[in-house]
């Protein structure tokens, strides 16, 4: 057994509600992902899923947990420490985090600066950490393009004149450019049209396959879950109620609240009045 | 500048007459000095049109930044710069430029200076409110994913895209400043004779009103009024066209 | 037939698009049954379901005809279109915020058309009202009617767009992605309501007729009972649903299936090439060509048309076997075997 890409141990966030008290978005979540592996995350919304996304890439403080990559723990962004170090050391940080984790959002409409063109915003990303540099970052972002399927006229478009579903590809694109090596997606697919979501779920198979990239994909939607991914987690309430492989947490799932989510999803012979009845038993524990 | 008579020439030329209507040299008439009216809103607007300009980049230069602070890092300095700017905001701007004009002098260069901090609160607030609204959406998170630094991505991404609105904000400010400047002239805080400006036009054409003549006091006036209106229409436009389409 | 939409096409003034919005669409809703209507975006969904309403895009000229209970919609005066639109026909939107004004009480919104449309008197409207919360399965109706839209959530407040859609007694339901927006258990939750009325209606005797517009195939056919499926302005295919899952006709249909990942198969996704077509693509022949992985050079002049297959036809009351699809290869097999 390889080293786990990423290691999330007793991750646990509250939030100050405004007539005082607290709620627990997440309460003590721990998973792993294997190198090249994915995970999946699942819940209603409300659940702390988007939350769990969130505290990943740091944009998200948490009030206690560790987050290990490859066996590396994240250090803190803007917590404690980082005020010691020199603003050379301190973007050093910033970038080396920077290429553990990265994101895709699930709104392609508002996730891209509609100031650049699909070709200036992966230049904007190389630019920054400086890896590739004149000709090779030119070659590098023709490489990158190709790898999501773009082509020259959407290269020298801005988010604009882009379909949604060739948005989410440059959405994609961006964060590879950084070469993470755990690649958050939050509910990616699920403001596309059904036959560009397929798509989509294709070229996240295809770059897994040739990038090694570990995938934590955050959704809603169990059947997409079903075929993205090699384990699962379920959410409910900020906790995680069930984890395992995907194909036993979803074809013999232990927890009600699994059964309840999976009662949810239409199929031949569907009758949604078991979703019901689901609820009111889950309701009565 | 192209102008019927060149205003230091009208200034010499001939001796002192009282200021005349209409003539075929003159199509707006002459100033109590005898000088081309035409000529001198021509030539005056220069400064006029310039004055403003200067006023709002220090203005914009101030406020955009101070709004962009206060929305980035929120939290106390976020406080602190609100209540700068709601002391700011309640305190009447002319009393506020007339004093710092009682403190360093008068002059078009204090005027500037004064009418520029003075103008820079209400560009603050609203800039503040833009960037509110735009560092909540998913581009700037992705770039601070990516590890950019806070003052990278204000500085090269966030005010950029702001640039739209406050661009026609500040379109219909200019009229606004152009008409404090004027104010300012008029009042004798402003330019001083011997420059030619709008304010100090109308003011000098005041006593040909007196008179009789209306032209010397009416030709500036309505120059600045058309501007003002001018302005204020183009920068709804503007705004308009560039907030469109995102 | 409750509502029959007989080759409507709408067309934009010149210039605005390529190609007509709508495109000679034929469409049955009857008593008592739901019939699901899915496409991408683009295809003309919600374009067919407001033209029952008679809502048409700004400019638009329409053609053929949409009966309702008989009566073109399309013909109406004004007085008779305020009663249709008031009484015969409710619309569920997608976002139920959008539909709630934040600042009134949700017993003002249910009121309201039951003072103004049944003529009934303040006191009434207000039982009636917490009787309708009550029957869309919110808990403390009372409490409901005083609270405001930002204190219920959005599966709450879709119950309460419901309930005020069904104050007025509707014959005809639409339904335009009403579950959309909603988490999925939530949605199944909605829509077990929405059948457990329909079912009261049924057995009240007072038939509901449903047009369920969603981008979603897997969730139309399971729980509708007829389904259309629309691309670029057409109707491509429309069969009872049950024959959706097991026999597709239509590529496009097919391919939407196909595409839709699902719980039971362990098959990958597969795409769809290519993307939905837009207002300002225009097409001489199949509008699905481009994407078709069966397309032939013959479809690239081959006008659409329904082709009919299996059980009695299209015209029968919706109980029927049969449907059609717009496929050339369909036809030829039609022909060749006739």
């Amino acid at each position: 057994m390889t080293e786990p890409a990423l290691v999330v141990q007793g991750l646990r966030k509250t939030y100050a509600l405004p007539g005082g008290g607290r709620t627990t978005a997440v309460d003590d979540v721990s998973f792993s992902v294997p190198a090249g592996g994915s995970l999946g995350i699942v819940g209603e919304s409300g659940s702390g899923k988007t939350t769990v996304a969130r505290i990943l890439v740091d944009l998200v403080r948490p009030d206690a947990g560790t987050i290990a990559v490859n066996g590396r723990e994240r250090t803190p962004g803007w917590r404690g420490g980082g005020r010691l170090l020199g603003p050379g050391a301190r973007r050093a940080a910033r970038l080396g985090r920077a290429r553990e984790i990265q994101i895709v959002f699930q709104d392609p409409y508002v996730s891209l600066d509609p100031r650049l063109t699909a070709r200036q915003c992966l230049r904007t990303a190389l630019r920054l950490h400086g890896r590739y540099e004149g000709q090779a970052a030119v070659g590098r972002i023709e490489e990158l393009l190709d790898q999501v399927g773009l082509g020259k006229r959407e290269a020298d478009a801005r988010p604009r004149g882009l379909s949604g579903g060739q948005r989410q590809r440059l959405a994609i694109a961006r964060a590879l450019a950084v070469e993470p090596e755990v690649l958050v997606l939050d509910e990616a697919v699920a403001a596309l049209d059904v036959s560009i979501q397929a798509q989509i779920l294709r070229l996240l198979a295809d770059i897994r396959r040739e990038t090694g990239v570990a995938l934590v994909f955050v959704s809603h939607d169990l059947a997409v879950v079903r075929h993205i991914t090699d384990d699962t987690l379920v959410m409910r309430r900020g906790r995680a109620v069930e984890t395992g492989p995907t194909a036993r947490v979803l074809d013999t799932p232990e927890d009600r609240y699994t059964r309840l989510l999976l009662s949810s999803v239409p199929h031949d012979g569907w009758d949604p009045a078991e979703t019901v009845r689901l609820r009111a038993e889950l309701a009565e524990l | 500048m192209r102008t019927p008579d060149r205003p230091a020439r009208a200034r010499r030329g001939g001796p002192v007459r009282l200021a005349r209507g209409t003539t075929s040299p003159h199509p707006l008439g002459t100033d109590a000095s005898g000088q081309d009216l035409l000529s001198r809103v021509l030539y005056g607007a220069r400064s006029s049109l310039l004055a403003p300009l200067a006023l709002l980049a220090l203005a914009a230069l101030l406020g955009v930044t101070m709004g962009t602070v206060a929305a980035w890092r929120g939290g106390w300095v976020d406080t602190l710069l609100s209540r700068v700017t709601d002391v700011m905001y309640a305190f009447p701007g002319l009393l506020f430029v007339v004093l710092v004009i009682a403190v360093f002098g008068d002059g078009l260069t204090t005027s500037i200076i004064a009418l520029g901090l003075a103008y820079a609160p209400t560009i603050a607030r609203y800039t503040r409110s833009l960037a509110l609204a735009e560092r909540s959406k998913p581009y700037i998170d992705a770039y601070r994913v990516q590890g950019m630094s806070g003052t990278r991505i204000c500085v090269r991404h966030l005010v950029p895209n702001l640039a739209g609105p406050i661009v026609g904000y500040l379109v219909v400010l200019f009229g606004e400043g152009l008409m404090s400047l004027a104010t300012l002239s008029y009042l004798g805080f402003g330019a001083g004779s011997p420059s030619i400006d709008w304010g100090l036009m109308v003011q000098e054409g005041q006593d040909a009103v007196v008179q009789g003549a209306l032209l010397p006091a009416l030709v500036p006036g309505t120059a600045i009024a058309a501007v003002v209106v001018a302005f204020n229409i183009v920068g709804v436009r503007v705004s308009d066209r560039l907030g469109k389409g995102r | 037939m409750l509502l029959d939409i007989e080759d409507l096409t709408i067309e934009l003034p010149a210039g605005a698009a390529a190609r007509p919005m709508l495109a000679e669409v034929s469409l049955r809703v009857g008593r008592d049954e739901v019939v699901g209507l899915v496409g991408e975006s683009g295809s003309g969904k919600s374009t067919t379901a407001r033209a029952v309403l008679r809502m048409l895009p700004e400019g638009a000229r329409a053609s053929g005809s949409v009966r309702v209970d008989g009566e073109d919609v399309l013909a109406m005066d004004p007085a008779r279109l305020r009663r249709h639109r008031s009484r015969t026909v409710s619309m569920i939107f997608q976002d139920p915020r959008s539909a709630l004004n934040p600042v009134r009480r949700i017993g003002d919104f249910l009121t309201d058309p039951l003072t103004r449309v049944l003529g009934l008197s303040r006191r009434d409207a207000v039982a009636k009202a917490t009787e309708l919360l009550a029957s869309v399965g919110l808990s403390e109706p009372e409490r409901r009617m005083r609270q405001r839209p930002h204190e219920l959530s959005g599966g709450m407040l879709q119950r309460v767009v419901i309930a005020a859609a069904l104050s007025t007694d509707p014959d005809l339901l639409l339904a335009d992605e009403a579950t959309s927006a909603l988490d999925a258990t939530t949605q199944a939750e909605v829509l077990a309501l929405l059948r457990s009325i329909q079912e009261e209606r049924r057995r009240a005797g007072s038939g509901l007729g449903t047009l369920f517009i969603t981008h979603d195939l897997p969730l139309a056919a399971a729980y509708c009972d007829r389904v259309y499926v629309m691309y670029a302005g057409r109707v491509v295919e429309q069969q009872p649903a049950h024959g959706l899952f097991a026999d597709p006709k239509h590529p496009y249909t097919r391919g939407l299936l196909e595409c839709s990942p699902s719980l039971g198969d362990d098959r990958a996704p597969r795409p769809i090439p290519g993307r939905p077509p837009s207002l300002s693509d225009a097409f001489t022949g199949c509008p699905f060509l481009p994407r078709c992985a069966r397309a032939e050079a013959e479809c690239e002049t081959w006008a659409p048309v329904a082709v009919p297959f299996g059980g009695r036809g299209v015209d029968g009351d919706g109980s029927d076997e049969g449907g059609s699809a717009a496929c050339r290869l369909l036809e030829l097999v039609t022909r060749s075997s006739a």
